[in-house]
């Protein structure tokens, strides 16, 4: 079974990817971690490694209230087909 | 001149001299610089009776050690004065290359006192000052006014620290603008500046301006390039500056919307940071020195604002003219951010003027006939830049906001205060103190008023519970939806804050991004200067200027019941749809009663308490307050 | 005179002539030679055509780099026809390949990209404090100067001209060039401060010093620090053309 997993991206990683948005279709079941190595392994840059302070706000299929995810200490949390995650810049204001 | 330039310019527009002095030791150990010299000059020249713009107030300018020199963002400078605005304690601080100019002419400070009798500006060269008619830039824009000024002096090398028609209109929030666009906005220094019939100051320095220990001075710069280059936040900053709050105050559920209405905005996207880089950005631009350049130039190819290039906008413009007005259109953000700094005023409280008068419009407590038949509705962007105007030039409408929101609500009337959004009478900035406990603290407590930057507790964002514990004693103090702790992390930003501040370097860097701890701080003030420092000492230096300043505010009349947020913060919870800050009110008293405690503040006065007067050696002011 | 024989010697896009990979015309003294039953692009031909005299003499001067060039590309953006031009001694029928001498690499000069300056002047601040011990910029041998309300920034600063106008312009042969960097030098002694070199420099980059002295930049011995400490490496040290 495949999960269509939406990752939609704010801030840094939107101006480097030059997209603001995509979907990946992996092969049930989905790990976090999982997830994040298909998009390091898509979009290179290996952007965790480089800023381990990003936010991943999750969105449940039809849920308005978003968890929020850490790399690595959510790795093994499932990600179901449907949800949308968030990637955002840490949040330092100025 | 290794660091310090050990000398202070005092001019007389009076009699239209000045005279030079030496800078006193007991500056440099105990206030270390920037403002920290103009804090302890305020507190001791300009008492809190003065009126704000009678010539008995002074403009004060200060730098500091490391403003001029090879440290990452080494550019600022600070603008002090009684504000006319707040009646309490005014300063203000830019980037750009004005603050670095001013150590090559010679000055740590400049204290500009009385008032010319016809409109001038001033020139300062190497130690050297002349007064120059203002016939040809009187009434001027602060870009034509910098254009004519570098024109007339013949060296497109001169900095310009200038004021806008605005300020010569009297408008209470009108700033000082050097490079353009690079604002001293807050408290109404501009107005400060005008009163004493005085345009611009302009700076030339070619003064050789040194390290002690150049050898030792780059081993240390090293290690400060390496943290800044291999900083989570390095390439954020390059990338988008500010601009990127847009999007992640929105998804928090805490971006000032409609007038704190809501925490989001259905057109975040449009007026995003990242849709301002990706279709208007032509470049990085950086202050003085900044090998972190987070700043930009911008144009609009077409449409209505066809033409438009600018340096800017940051965060505070851009939303504010945006989500805090409901405009969904970043063209006509980009405009109203253009006329305030052609204009000379404070875009946070210009916002919140006009964000302000919408919300009354809503209500019904103004109407069309009373807003000059502008229809203000919720995202009406022609009457807000219609607006922009009007308070520049105090028109119709305008003049009822060009004293600030607390005074505009004074005139309406009707119960409006309520719906004033500010602190100390200082309008606060454009996220929502709801979802932000520590910057709601931060904000309640900061000396010029309802400012942000006096404290930058960005810690509140990390979220790591183990570096709660080791630094603030309290898991919470990395959530910044949680109350614990935030009373110790506001006060250790305050000091980073004003540390930055004295250095006369840019606070993204030393408190956002944590570069140049007190050791290393101290450490490189060694190898520039001719003192010795220890980190102990420049932390009690830090703390010393908060309590001066709280000192001088009390002595303007706060106290701690002034030490609070709007109503709406308090009481009103976040709407639902507000994401993980829905439902969140502000409860301030008790992270206050923490930061009086961890500051030995009295708690029911919030006045410092003796003992810690004694502990700064601040003995001498200890009977101006008891 | 070379005789000279151009070779096509890559079709990068799509050539609908079509020539080919191998094709070729001969030039003999003056006459242009095409073998029996071929054909040659006219618009390629017409666009090498001012190149071709220029190659066939036995010249060698210094900062000649036609010697050194072989390829030229066909107009047709679409074509992109890769031509290679062979030098050939017209009695022995060899082949002359050009080679620089050992130890006589193109030399890395100053690169500039004026639309990713962000007019910080850390360059100017770097360079003072490494030749002079001053932060401020003033005698900094790269300025940088700003239209602020038109956003730009142009950092003025010497490239190494191969034929520099300065030293051309010197009347008293105060200019020269460091053997080794190529950076272009001040005999002090000999100048007189009459600033022509300033006025015939095209990239703006000489200015004066108080004592009325040419400041020109030196490339720091070869490592310039400027470079180094440009956050957006709107300066670099290298061969234009190549990854630097």
């Amino acid at each position: 079974m495949s999960a269509i997993i939406k990752i939609q991206y704010f801030g840094t990683l939107r101006l480097l990817y030059h997209m603001k948005e995509e979907t990946f279709k992996l092969n049930e079941p989905v790990t976090f971690e999982n997830l994040i190595n298909a998009i390091n392994e898509k979009n290179g840059l290996n952007f965790l490694i480089k800023s381990p302070h990003l936010m991943f706000f999750h969105y449940e299929s039809g849920e308005e209230k978003s968890n929020q995810l850490k790399f690595p200490k959510n790795k093994n949390i499932y990600i179901k087909s449907g949800s949308i995650i968030k990637i955002f810049n840490a949040m330092t204001l100025g | 001149m290794f660091g310090y330039c050990n000398k202070v310019l005092r001019i007389n527009l009076t009699n239209e001299s000045y005279t030079i002095e030496d800078l006193p030791e007991e500056y440099i150990k105990k206030y270390l610089g920037g403002r920290g010299f103009n804090m302890k000059r305020l507190y001791d020249e300009v008492s809190p009776e003065v009126d704000a713009l009678g010539p008995h107030n002074k403009f004060i300018i200060g730098v500091g050690p490391l403003s001029g020199t090879l440290f990452p963002g080494s550019a600022r400078v600070n603008f002090s004065a009684k504000s006319p605005q707040t009646d309490s304690l005014g300063d203000s601080n830019a980037g750009g290359f004005f603050g670095p100019e001013l150590k090559f002419a010679g000055f740590d400070q400049v204290i500009i006192e009385g008032k010319a009798k016809e409109k001038k500006y001033i020139f300062i060269k190497n130690r050297e000052v002349t007064f120059h008619s203002a016939r040809n830039i009187e009434g001027k824009d602060v870009f034509e006014t910098q254009r004519i000024i570098l024109e007339e002096l013949k060296d497109d090398r001169v900095q310009v620290a200038s004021v806008g028609p605005a300020a010569e209109n009297g408008v209470k929030y009108s700033g000082v603008f050097c490079n353009l666009v690079r604002a001293a906005a807050r408290t109404g220094m501009g107005a400060v500046l005008a009163s004493k019939n005085v345009k611009a100051v302009a700076v030339r320095g070619t003064m050789d301006l040194k390290a002690k220990n150049p050898e030792e001075f780059m081993r240390i710069l090293k290690e400060v390039d390496h943290d800044v280059y291999n900083h989570y936040e390095y390439e954020t900053r390059k990338l988008m500056g500010t601009t990127k709050l847009v999007h992640a105050l929105n998804e928090a559920g805490c971006l000032a919307t409609r007038h704190f209405q809501t925490g989001r905005f259905e057109h975040a996207e449009e007026v995003s940071g990242e849709y301002l880089a990706e279709t208007y950005k032509k470049k990085s631009k950086g202050c003085f020195a900044c090998t972190i350049p987070c700043s930009r130039f911008y144009e609009i190819q077409k449409g209505k604002y066809k033409g438009l290039k600018s340096e800017g906008p940051e965060f505070e413009g851009l939303a504010g003219f945006s989500s805090r007005v409901g405009v969904g259109d970043i063209e006509s953000s980009l405009k109203a951010v253009d006329l305030c700094n052609r204009y000379g005023m404070d875009v946070i409280s210009v916002s919140e003027c006009i964000s302000f008068a919408m919300e009354l419009y809503q209500i019904g407590i103004i109407t069309k006939e009373d807003a000059d038949g502008l229809d203000l509705t919720w995202g009406n962007s022609d009457s807000v830049l219609e607006l922009i105007t009007k308070i520049a030039y105090r028109k119709g409408f305008g003049d009822v906001l060009a004293d600030g929101v607390v005074k505009a609500a004074e005139r309406i009337g009707k119960n409006s205060e309520k719906y004033a959004m500010h602190v100390k009478k200082l309008e606060i900035f454009q996220a929502d103190p709801r979802g932000l406990k520590g910057y709601a603290l931060g904000v309640a407590v900061a000396s010029r008023g309802g400012d942000h930057l006096r404290s930058e507790p960005s810690f509140e964002f990390t979220e790591d519970s183990e570096e709660g514990i080791r630094r603030f004693g309290a898991a919470e103090s990395a959530f910044r939806l949680e109350y614990k702790g935030k009373g110790r992390v506001v006060k250790f930003f305050e000091e980073r804050s004003a540390l930055a501040d004295c250095l006369n370097v840019c606070k993204n860097t030393i408190t956002n991004m944590e570069i140049l701890p007190f050791e290393q701080a101290a450490e490189m003030l060694n190898a520039l200067t001719e003192y010795n420092f220890s980190k102990e000492e420049l932390q009690k230096i830090a703390e010393r200027i908060v309590n001066l300043e709280r000192a001088y505010v009390v002595r303007c009349g706060i106290t701690r019941k002034d030490d609070t947020l709007p109503e709406r913060f308090l009481k009103e919870p976040l709407p639902s749809d507000c994401g993980q800050s829905a439902g969140s009110v502000v409860e301030l008293e008790l992270m206050l009663d923490e930061y009086y405690k961890s500051r030995n503040w009295n708690f029911i006065t919030g006045i410092p308490t003796i003992e810690k007067l004694m502990e700064l050696d601040l003995n001498d002011i200890i009977k101006d307050l008891y | 005179m070379y005789d000279l024989k151009v070779v096509v010697e890559e079709v990068k896009g799509f050539c609908d002539m079509p020539m080919h990979v191998g094709d070729y015309f001969e030039v003999k003294g003056g006459k242009i030679v095409i073998p029996e039953g071929k054909y040659m692009c006219i618009w390629a031909l017409q666009s090498m055509m001012p190149f071709l005299p220029a190659k066939q003499r036995k010249i060698d001067e210094e900062n000649d780099w036609i010697p050194y060039t072989e390829r030229l590309c066909c107009p047709d953006p679409n074509g992109m026809v890769i031509y290679r031009i062979e030098t050939i001694d017209p009695l022995t029928k060899e082949v002359i390949k050009k080679e620089r001498k050992e130890g006589d690499t193109v030399k890395k000069r100053m690169l500039v990209n004026e639309d990713l300056c962000t007019g910080c002047r850390a360059c100017e601040t770097v360079c003072s404090f490494n030749h002079t011990g001053s932060f401020c910029g003033e005698n900094a041998k790269i300025q940088i100067r700003k239209i602020e309300e038109e956003g730009k920034d142009i950092p003025q600063v010497c490239r190494q001209c191969g034929n520099a106008p300065c030293i051309e312009a010197c009347p008293l042969d105060a200019l020269y060039k460091n053997s080794e960097t190529k950076a272009v030098l001040v005999n002090e002694d000999k100048c007189i401060g009459c600033k022509k070199c300033e006025k015939a420099c095209p990239f703006g980059s000489i200015h004066f010093s108080e004592n009325n002295k040419p400041i020109i930049c030196d490339l720091c011995g070869g490592d310039p620090a400027c470079v180094k400490r440009c956050p957006v490496s709107a300066l670099t040290y290298g061969n234009a053309g190549k990854k630097n």
